[in-house]
Formats: C-alpha cells, sequence, structure tokens
C-alpha cells in the first residue's frame, strides 16, 4: 500500500475478504509438522465423544490465516503491531472460513498512522468460528 | 490468589491453589526455554498455508530490505509459543491432568509484534503465568488462565509476545 493509499483509509472500511478452505490433506501435514499431541485435533472418535462433529481444525492453524490476510493488506509486514484471536466455535476439516475485517478508529501519532480494526472468521452459513482486532502502524515520514 | 475475588468455595480454592503452586513449579523450573525457528520446518509450512512473501522465502530479499535473514512469519509465531505451554501441562503429569483440571482448551491470544524474528537465530521464551479467574458461562463455572509468552532476541530484547489464553475446568 503506497502513501496516497493509506491517506485514504477512514473509518468505516472494510478490508477485502479473504476465503480460505481447510483442506483435510494439508491439515493432516500441518500436524505432523507440530508434533500435534491433542486427539481433538487428529482423532475423530475422540473428538467425537467430547461433542464435536468431527476433528477440530486447531486454532494455531486458523490462525495462521489472519497475519497472511493482514499483510496481504496492509503490504507491509513490519506494520503489523497487534492481532488478538478469540477462537469461539469449531472449524472442520473441509470447511471453507471467510475473514471480514472493518477498520474502526485511526490515530496519527509521532508521524505514522495508527489504524484500529476488528475482524469476524465466519463460515460459509454465516456461524461465526473466530473474531478478534488488529492494530496496523504506517510510518508517515 | 483471592478465594472472596473469584467466588469459589473452600474445596476449589484449594484446587486451585495446588494448580497455581504445580504451575508456577513448573514455570520456575523449566527457566528461560531455547528456541531457534528452523527454516525447514517454516518452508514446509508456508507451503501449506500458500505464502509465497519473499522475505520469509529469499533471504538475498530479505537482507535487502533490511533484515538480517530471512523473516519468520508472523503467522508462525504461535507455533514457536505453543510447543511451552504444551510442555507445561505434559510436565504437570496425571497430578495436574486428569488430577486438577479435567481438560484444557486454548480460547485465544493476543499477539504482540515488536521487532522483527528471523531463522535459523537463537531466542529465548520467558513464561509468566497469570492466576485463574473464576468465569460462569451456560456450561457452568470454568477458569481463565492466562500464559504470557516473550520471545526475547540474543539481546534479551522482547521481540514478541503472545499472551495466551486457556479455559478448564476444575476435576
Amino acid at each position: 500500500m503506497d502513501k496516497s493509499e493509506i491517506d485514504k483509509i477512514k473509518v468505516g472500511d472494510k478490508i477485502p475478504p479473504y476465503k480460505v478452505k481447510i483442506k483435510k490433506e494439508i491439515y493432516k501435514k500441518y500436524n505432523r509438522l507440530i508434533n500435534e499431541i491433542n486427539p481433538l485435533h487428529f482423532n475423530k472418535n475422540y473428538a467425537q465423544k467430547l461433542g464435536f462433529e468431527d476433528i477440530v481444525v486447531a486454532g494455531n492453524f486458523t490462525f495462521s490465516y489472519i497475519p497472511k490476510w493482514l499483510i496481504n493488506w496492509s503490504g507491509d509486514i513490519s506494520s503489523i503491531k497487534k492481532i488478538s484471536v478469540k477462537f469461539k466455535n469449531p472449524i472442520y476439516l473441509n470447511e471453507e472460513i471467510i475473514h471480514k475485517g472493518t477498520i474502526t478508529k485511526i490515530e496519527n501519532k509521532n508521524n505514522s498512522k495508527i489504524i484500529y480494526g476488528i475482524y469476524v472468521v465466519e463460515k460459509n452459513n454465516g456461524k461465526k468460528v473466530t473474531s478478534g482486532d488488529f492494530k496496523i502502524v504506517f510510518p508517515m515520514k | 490468589m483471592n478465594p472472596d475475588e473469584n467466588k469459589m468455595n473452600g474445596d476449589e480454592y484449594s484446587k486451585l491453589t495446588k494448580f497455581t503452586s504445580i504451575i508456577n513449579e513448573i514455570i520456575t523450573n523449566m527457566g528461560m526455554v531455547d528456541v531457534v525457528p528452523n527454516e525447514k520446518e517454516i518452508k514446509k509450512f508456508l507451503t501449506y498455508i500458500d505464502d509465497n512473501n519473499l522475505l520469509y522465502n529469499d533471504k538475498d530479499y530479505a537482507i535487502q530490505a533490511g533484515f538480517s535473514d530471512k523473516l519468520v512469519p508472523l503467522e508462525y509465531i504461535m507455533n514457536l509459543t505453543c510447543p511451552v505451554t504444551q510442555e507445561i501441562f505434559i510436565k504437570g503429569g496425571p497430578e495436574l491432568l486428569p488430577g486438577i483440571i479435567k481438560g484444557v482448551i486454548h480460547v485465544g491470544s493476543i499477539l504482540e509484534f515488536i521487532k522483527p524474528i528471523v531463522v535459523n537465530h537463537s531466542y529465548k521464551i520467558k513464561i509468566k503465568v497469570d492466576n485463574p479467574v473464576k468465569k460462569t458461562g451456560s456450561k457452568g463455572n470454568y477458569y481463565s488462565v492466562v500464559f504470557k509468552l516473550y520471545i526475547l532476541n540474543e539481546n534479551e530484547k522482547i521481540c514478541a509476545i503472545d499472551n495466551h489464553e486457556f479455559f478448564f475446568k476444575l476435576d
């Protein structure tokens, strides 16, 4: 994002939505990579005994797409200062999720433009699975 | 921990005191945890989430951009902190889980990104834990505990913080 685009950001602006499908094969590889030990994330019977429909995708993995999405929007990894995340409902394998964000507050301080926003991650049926907020700082020198 | 503030009975208070004592002892014994972000693992991770940002994938590009090596993606940082909290609960053994707490679930995090973290460099993770706080929801009483995980560089400067929140129920 160049300076003229940053100048135009205003409260209420939407961050372009970002859709992701959590593919089973990819998630299995991720579990192997991180040596996942919680059976909730790889054992369907265990997950169902706990009352879930299927294997629950770990929050660590679904979180991965949030910084990626925000960096794609801001264009600068160093601009991302804070992200909070609340895992509200389970995401299951092969489900599609969509990230939606809104700018809620802007401050101009110390030659920087500080952008605050909120986001939700929803399933295709509109069910919210994750939410949180973020802080992005653009130097304006 | 104050039983009045948390509105808990004697049994709950006793279990929570034990929980806090075990966790604090484990954290003290663990001290600072060494971590080296592994370039090969991160490369695999990036293919899984389909992220081809050159700062993570191309050392020359990262150096030209002012960094000392390829960056660790922000989306990977939780993969550095999660094993530490996992280790705490493993070290607690059956006395902790299922002895004192029924189960534990990671419900959220607040991540702060302060300085860049680069691959193949040594970092340390410092752990602090807040006292559990009682909460009441539709499924009864449960407790929230926040682990604060500070990723420090070789100069002991904070690069990132993960405020990692778990909910648990008492046995």
